[in-house]
């Protein structure tokens, strides 16, 4: 037995590991993107150029990085010089269209005869250029725009391993303009992210560490250079500030074959991810940068105490009620109760729930319970009888809601049980031998009967912490169904996969529990 | 009987036993609380009456000095008699003289605040709770909105070509204290009270425009800003790079951030300054974050609510309203429930639904008829639009998109569907601003106008298929393209009642609904055909973002259906530099006149917002600018609710 389980718990780690892969992985590839966000009746506020706030969100929660596995020490030269040369023309002023120079060169004529006429200022950018002076770009050459904004994400997401590659492009290319741009990126890429950063309270030696970072990276920042600059000047940055420091910080580009090994495997999201979760981490959300794990430990007492009672209420009606229909099978009674069970399953519980709130919460016609909430807000000073009282009050109804529907499958389990027992030999035995109709049916019948019941135990836990969304939604309790569905709405990746996680662990855990109890409770079974 | 059968009937028993105990000792309770709740409110009518005394003794003197009395009082009033000062005097008067203080205000939000950090927090509901906890230099005057009334400067003057702001500070005000456990020895340096002063001010523009600072929002605003610098302990210099027209509203929406705080940690030792901006984005502090005005920040409890209290300690004319409590309410059908049941006061924004069922169909017994609630409009500062992607050769020609416009049934629509709740926008700007051009008429709806132009365009039909086509490259095409849709109960039912219409045009229009991140991911790809948007908007007008042709081929800029005009981006460039406000109406009216000719957006409606309250609830006044639902007017009847 104790084998068993041992076999048992170590199976679980790698079905766990997998069920989190999955998951992590349709969450990663869905479209969309966490930094998205809208008002919810559609309306947005001007969206700004917002470059660096991107960077440091995605740097922040590893979205920089690959999903699996990362083979960027690979990367090469010319891809890096590709996505330079992306952003460097995508910035060159357009060459004029043959056509509209003429026309363009014949106003000039004409304009030369009213000189008054101020010369319109020109912006630097996106201007049509005068003349070709082989420095613009042709429209059909020009990248179009998505193809830019993969270029801004691929060449910070890339980091330190296009830091060589960058240098080179700043040093040697031929293009000064790609050379600039290289030169610019270099002092992103350059720097180094800052550890725990989402830390009010970091340790001292860790402050320390984000003290010097932050030191060096204020350097780096300023070492760019204007996009206009003369090659001169260029080369006197490159010369004198990025080849030492790249002297300096070699070691951090140079790759051996089992620093290859290691980023392979571990410098990626789900490594990332999984690292942290070892530590129980479950990392930060992204909408509101607390810790999910103590989120999810603030919500999961409301849903804990929600299901926690309508499961049992389920269960204290529902067995004896199996019993009691089993012991009056196919009579009238039994009929009706039946019908009965399956009207209540099939009335959806969103709808039943606003009936409730609309009936017995605003006074059309009653006013009973509360029309939502867990707990008066106001209790937090009251002796604990009466906050105990408060939350009894306020979760009536959304009990009945989760209630009512389990009633028919959890009594025809029972039922069904029984009816196996009820005709069995040893059931005849016990009435021959002159017991009691209650000590036959309440001893012999329903010990044996009652074990598909167990069956049910293995999905009591996981069902314990889900917790229900469109209950929890209406009835306006914060537990872990609202949080999972706000986080959905949000693409809060990090705290999907912490509701989801704790979900597959119970499960896990609950499927144990109910296969060991199937050898408490029966003496037949064993699993040696 | 199974020994384990007795014992779960007695577990059952003494569980019973248990609630039957609780419920009995609540029973008794509740009798003692009925007495002590008798007490306490004989209690709160002197206290109410002793307030009343003591605030209108205040505000006696706050009227003639709009400050707490003493010389220096005169001083600040003075400041607005200077003609060089940028500040003129408010016209509103926010606390109503009659106003009986006491009551907490119970009013609700959609979702948890992400966060309380002023500066990188950008929502709008963290930006309401900040209007009461803290201030501005300046606050626009909720009656006349183009000029600023004095908020914690009392002067702020320019030169002429605006390039340098001294912003004077008052030096009577006080910031809060962090709301955390006073008895706990690590934060006794938090206890001493601190002066707001030129630092604080010098602060924000130093986080607002620090790179690693997240507050993206801001950046391009604080960008064109080259120093600022403390003068002396209250006055503050900012200079710019370049005369720019926004400017002035940047210079004077800044709000002071507590440098003392943010450049400490919990135990109050100092950050090397090098780390400040990096720990700025998660200090500790923002939990209890802090401010300087009428409210103070008490609690946060996650799912639940928000407390706001009001600020003892508050420079100003205090509010009456005591405390306000945001419930983080989820469903809009719950927050309608509690206002009915009694448990919320104040309900901002009525789903539709309800609207129609409690308000419109509501008859004898609806309780807006019997006096329980009461309900007021609001016309929101938004508007909605069909964008159409210009640089599609379905949409590049102008007369196809005046046709589309011709074709979008609004006053229908907005009868029919939105229950009058909504307003036809006339063009770029809030309809009920002066930058609207009077001569302007918003576009009708006309069927054989909008058939008229597409004929007139090339779309016939040919093919007798009953769909527009067109020749284009040698190819027939037929005009069928696909709206991309913001997926929304309501936005789905205006657009099927306009793809019928345009049906009727010859013109097949599909509609795509999805959800916020895909639309946004398709918009930035440029794949899209058609799309329906609503921009939040301001009082301030700025239109380079969305309009600016510059804007159209950035990645991720908001001119996302390919505006290009010379002349509007001629107009637009020097509005960034004009500061006559004459001259900047005549650009503005000229602008929306090509806006107009061009239609590049089918402009839509300004939804209409149905804000009902309990009616113990006196003078809810609803501001022209936001936040347009600022309690500071409001009292209750008898000082409680």
């Amino acid at each position: 037995m104790t084998l068993y389980i041992l076999k048992r718990i170590l199976l679980m780690i790698p079905t766990f590991a997998v069920i989190s892969m999955i998951i992590f992985l349709v969450l990663n590839l869905a479209p969309g993107d966490p930094a998205a966000r809208a008002a919810a009746d559609g309306t947005e506020t001007v969206s700004q150029d917002a470059q660096e706030s991107y960077r440091i969100f995605k740097e922040q929660f590893n979205l920089d990085k690959p999903i699996l596995v990362n083979t960027r020490y690979n990367l090469r030269l010319d891809q890096v010089e590709e996505e330079v040369r992306v952003i460097a023309d995508f910035r060159r002023p357009i060459c004029p269209d043959p056509e509209l120079l003429a026309a363009q060169e014949e106003e000039d004529e004409l304009a030369a005869f009213a000189p008054e006429t101020p010369p319109a200022e020109e912006e630097p950018e996106l201007e049509i250029a005068d003349e070709d002076d082989g420095n613009c770009i042709d429209v059909a050459d020009r990248p179009r725009s998505p193809r830019m904004m993969q270029a801004q994400e691929d060449l910070p997401n890339w980091g330190d391993y296009a830091v060589a590659h960058l240098l080179t492009i700043a040093r040697d290319h031929e293009r000064l303009d790609m050379r600039i741009t290289a030169a610019n990126q270099l002092s992103t890429n350059a720097r180094r992210p800052l550890v725990r950063r989402s830390d009010p309270d970091p340790p001292p030696e860790i402050r320390d560490l984000n003290r010097d970072i932050s030191r060096e990276n204020n350097t780096l920042r300023g070492w760019r250079v204007p996009l206009a600059a003369e090659p001169e000047v260029v080369d006197a940055m490159v010369e004198e500030n990025w080849e030492p420091w790249f002297e300096e910080n070699r070691h951090r580009f140079e790759y051996s074959s089992g620093d290859k090994v290691r980023i392979f495997f571990t410098d990626t999201r789900f490594a990332r991810y999984w690292a942290n979760l070892l530590t129980l981490d479950l990392g930060l959300s992204t909408v509101d940068r607390r810790p999910v794990r103590t989120t999810l430990l603030q919500k999961l007492p409301y849903t804990i105490t929600l299901s926690f009672f309508a499961i049992l209420i389920a269960y204290l009606i529902s067995v004896p009620l199996g019993i009691w229909s089993a012991y009056n099978q196919n009579t009238k009674r039994d009929q009706f109760v039946t019908v009965l069970l399956f009207v209540l399953y099939s009335l959806p519980s969103f709808f039943t729930a606003v009936l409730l709130i609309e009936f017995f919460a605003v006074g059309r016609p009653f006013s009973w319970f509360p029309a939502g909430g867990f707990i008066d807000p106001n209790a937090d000073g009251w002796p604990l009888l009466n906050q105990l009282g408060s939350i009894a009050w306020h979760i009536v109804l959304p009990v009945l809601c989760l209630t009512y529907g389990s009633l028919a499958a959890l009594s025809r389990y029972a039922r069904t049980g029984l009816l196996d027992v009820i005709r069995a030999d040893y059931i005849r035995t016990a009435r021959a031998k002159g017991l009691s109709e209650p000590m036959v049916i309440m001893k012999h019948a329903v010990r044996n009967g009652m074990i598909p019941i167990l069956t049910l135990l293995g999905t009591l836990l996981p069902a314990l912490v889900s917790g229900s969304i469109v209950i929890e939604f209406i009835f306006n309790i914060p537990g872990i169904g609202l949080y999972l569905f706000d986080s959905i709405f949000m693409y809060d990746y990090n705290a999907i996969m912490g509701c989801l996680l704790l979900s597959t662990a119970m499960t896990l855990v609950g499927l144990l529990i109910s296969d060991i109890s199937y050898a408490i409770v029966d003496p037949r079974i064993t699993f040696d | 009987m199974p020994r384990t059968f007795k014992a779960t009937v007695a577990l059952i028993a003494v569980l019973g036993l248990v609630a039957l105990m609780a419920i009995i000792s609540i029973v008794m309770t509740h009798q003692n609380q009925k007495t002590l709740l008798q007490v306490q409110r004989d209690m709160q009518g002197v206290n109410n009456s002793m307030a009343r005394i003591q605030s209108q003794l205040e505000r006696g003197v706050a009227v003639a000095g709009h400050a707490t009395g003493t010389a220096s009082g005169d001083r600040f009033a003075d400041a607005l008699n200077d003609p060089d000062n940028l500040l003129s005097r408010p016209t509103d008067q926010l606390i109503h003289p009659e106003a009986v203080p006491g009551g907490t205000l119970r009013r609700a939000i959609g979702s948890d605040p992400a966060g309380f950090n002023w500066l990188t927090e950008n929502s709008v509901d963290v930006r309401e709770i900040q209007t009461y906890v803290h201030e501005y230099v300046a606050r626009l005057d909720f009656n006349d909105p183009d000029s600023y009334a004095p908020q914690l400067a009392y002067k702020v003057t320019a030169n002429e070509d605006r390039t340098e702001y001294i912003i004077h500070l008052r030096d009577d005000v006080y910031w809060q204290r962090p709301n955390v456990d006073t008895s706990d020895p690590r934060y006794e340096w938090l206890m001493e009270p601190r002066k707001m002063t030129a630092e604080d001010l010098v602060f924000f523009f130093d986080m607002a425009r620090h790179p690693e600072v997240e507050a993206a929002h801001i950046a391009n605003y604080v960008q064109d800003i080259d120093t600022v610098e403390a003068i002396d302990d209250y006055t503050v210099r900012v200079t710019w790079e370049r005369s720019l027209y926004h400017s002035e509203s940047t210079t004077l929406d800044a709000y002071p951030l507590p440098k003392w705080l943010f450049s400490r940690d919990r135990d109050g030792e100092l950050f090397d300054e090098d780390t400040i901006p990096n720990q700025f984005n998660n200090h500790w502090s923002v939990d209890t974050p802090i401010g300087v005005g009428p409210y103070r920040f008490v609690r946060f409890d996650a799912g639940n609510r928000v407390l706001l209290e009001r600020n003892e300690d508050y420079w100003g004319t205090p509010p009456p309203i005591d405390r306000i409590e945001y419930q983080i309410i989820r469903d809009p059908e719950q927050a309608f429930a509690r206002l009915l049941s009694g448990s919320l006061d104040f309900l901002y924004r009525m789903s539709e639904p309800r609207y129609r069922s409690e308000i419109v169909d509501g008859g004898a017994n609806s309780p807006f008829q019997t006096g329980e609630l009461e309900y007021g409009k609001v016309d929101a500062f938004a508007y909605f639009y069909i964008g159409w992607n210009a640089d599609k050769p379905l949409f590049e020609d102008r007369r196809v998109r005046t046709a589309m416009s011709y074709a979008l049934d609004k006053e229908g629509i907005i009868e029919n569907v939105f229950m009058g709740l909504g307003v036809p926008q006339p063009g770029p700007y809030y309809h009920d601003h002066p930058a609207n051009n009077p001569d302007i008429e918003p576009i009708p709806f006309d069927l054989d106008r909008a058939a008229e132009l597409l004929d007139e365009a090339g779309w016939v039909d040919t093919t007798g298929d009953g769909i527009r086509n067109k020749t284009i490259g040698g190819e027939v095409v037929p005009f069928r393209f696909t709206l991309v849709s913001y997926n929304r109960p309501t936005v789905r039912s205006w657009v099927a009642v306009y793809q019928e219409t345009l049906r009727e045009l010859g013109i097949d229009m599909r509609a795509d609904f999805v959800d916020w991140a895909l639309m946004q991911n398709r918009m930035e790809e440029k794949n899209f055909d058609a799309f329906t948007g609503g921009w939040g908007l301001g009082w301030s007008i700025d239109l380079y973002q969305i309009w600016h042709s510059s804007q159209a081929d950035i990645p991720r800029g908001s001119n996302r259906v390919g505006f290009r005009n010379d002349e509007a981006d001629d107009l637009i460039e020097t509005l960034r530099e004009t500061f006559d406000p004459d001259e900047r109406l005549a650009l503005l009216h000229r602008f929306h006149e090509i806006v107009h000719e061009e239609q590049p957006y089918a402009f839509f409606y300004a939804p209409r917002e149905v804000n009902a309250w309990n009616p113990s609830l006196k003078n809810v006044v609803f501001q022209r600018i936001r936040p347009q639902t600022y309690s500071l007017p409001w009292y209750f009847e008898d000082g409680s609710n």
